[in-house]
């Protein structure tokens, strides 16, 4: 049984050595033990397996996406990120047309980053319900970049985003850029 | 005169009720958790601060690994065998029953469907050592859609599509996973994550 032997205070008893009586009661703390410590395990590989999850809506398939793109959004009510490679990150606030290497600027990934960059701007928008992120990943920018943009849109707040193809302009200037 | 000592007793307790609960809860466990399935590839995803966690049935993944190759995976093994029955007979794969039953063994996929039967006759050891080189999708060939419209549309109609990429996934293998998709009318997606550290 789970009880604690009392220390006899000495071996009075001298030589004899008696087998204890055994009460044909067996002892259950082990199994205890045991089945506390399977229970433990199911626990742990049962609810730490479940991985997060965010949901992306992507916008339906348009037939001709270069002319509806952005057709009623103001510049000054957007930002674009282009997402570069090797974790570099720039923003831009410009009409599409005009955009060169130098209005690109570069931030990194942290939250004085591209978070502040992105709350500044939807502070001083127009509109500020309206505010628009336009998010386009190069072809050297990995999943890692994806996921952590969107999930600034999370910890922003901004509701209108979209995820688009750099345009001629951009990849130029992108090109220059990262030139330099 | 020899007197009667009273035989002394620890505290004692006893420990026959808090080993049957103990058992009972863990038998709960052991028949609720579901075991991992074999998985073919090892992905790092990239963490983020979404707190939704990933329902464990009706959902279909989509593996990206870091060389841009597609892998198709059920969660629910029930669902399975019913996906690879509808596949086979869709596109004539001829699979038979001990296929159907290995097939369901899989948490992942990935090769062309052609070659499906093949890989499925292997030993698990062959098995693991085969190079994979992914679900065939392009421009050109968009098997993955077909097998993502199989199971969305014909097996589980209120299926969820997560996608599981690695951190060092490039892009443009995203970009044509979500482009593909997009043309077959498919535009929610879970993505999965891990949890943020920091």
């Amino acid at each position: 049984m789970a009880d604690i032997q009392p220390s006899g205070g000495g071996g009075k008893g001298g030589g004899k050595v008696r087998t204890k009586k055994n009460s044909g009661k067996p002892d259950m703390t082990p199994m205890v033990d045991l089945g506390f410590l399977l229970i433990t395990f199911f626990i742990y590989t049962t609810t730490f397996s479940k991985p997060n999850t965010m949901s992306l809506n992507m916008p339906k398939k348009e037939e001709d996406p270069e002319k509806t793109e952005m057709a009623d959004v103001k510049v000054s009510n957007t930002i674009t990120i282009i997402m570069g490679k090797d974790n570099r990150i720039f923003w831009y606030q410009k009409p599409l047309a005009d955009v060169t290497a130098e209005d690109l600027i570069e931030v990194d990934y942290s939250a004085d980053g591209i978070r502040s960059a992105i709350l500044k701007k939807r502070a001083n928008a127009i509109d500020a319900t309206k505010f628009t992120v336009v998010i386009k990943p190069t072809a050297q920018a990995t999943w890692k970049n994806t996921v952590d943009i969107l999930d600034e849109m999370d910890i922003t707040e901004s509701e209108l985003y979209a995820i688009v193809d750099l345009q001629k302009q951009e990849q130029a200037a992108y090109d220059q850029k990262i030139g330099n | 005169m020899a007197a009667v000592k009273p035989q002394r007793h620890g505290p004692s307790m006893d420990m026959t009720a808090m080993c049957d609960v103990a058992f009972l809860i863990l038998t709960f466990f052991i028949m609720t958790s579901s075991f991992k399935s074999e998985e073919s590839v090892t992905i790092q995803t990239p963490s983020s601060v979404a707190e939704e966690l990933l329902p464990e049935a009706d959902v279909a993944t989509i593996t990206i690994d870091p060389t841009g190759y597609y892998y198709f995976g059920i969660t629910n093994s029930q669902e399975r065998a019913p996906f690879a029955a509808k596949l086979s007979e869709k596109f004539n794969l001829g699979l038979t029953n001990a296929d159907l039953a290995q097939f369901s063994t899989l948490a992942e996929v990935g090769v062309p469907m052609k070659s499906l039967k093949q890989y499925l006759a292997l030993s698990d050891g062959d098995r693991e050592r085969m190079k994979l080189t992914g679900i065939p999708l392009d421009s050109t060939n968009t098997e993955l859609v077909d097998w993502i419209d199989t199971y969305t549309r014909d097996v589980n109609t209120g299926s969820k599509l997560a996608i599981r990429g690695d951190q060092s996934t490039q892009y443009p293998a995203i970009k044509t996973l979500f482009d593909e998709l997009g043309k077959a009318d498919i535009n929610k997606f879970q993505l999965i994550t891990s949890k943020e550290t920091n």
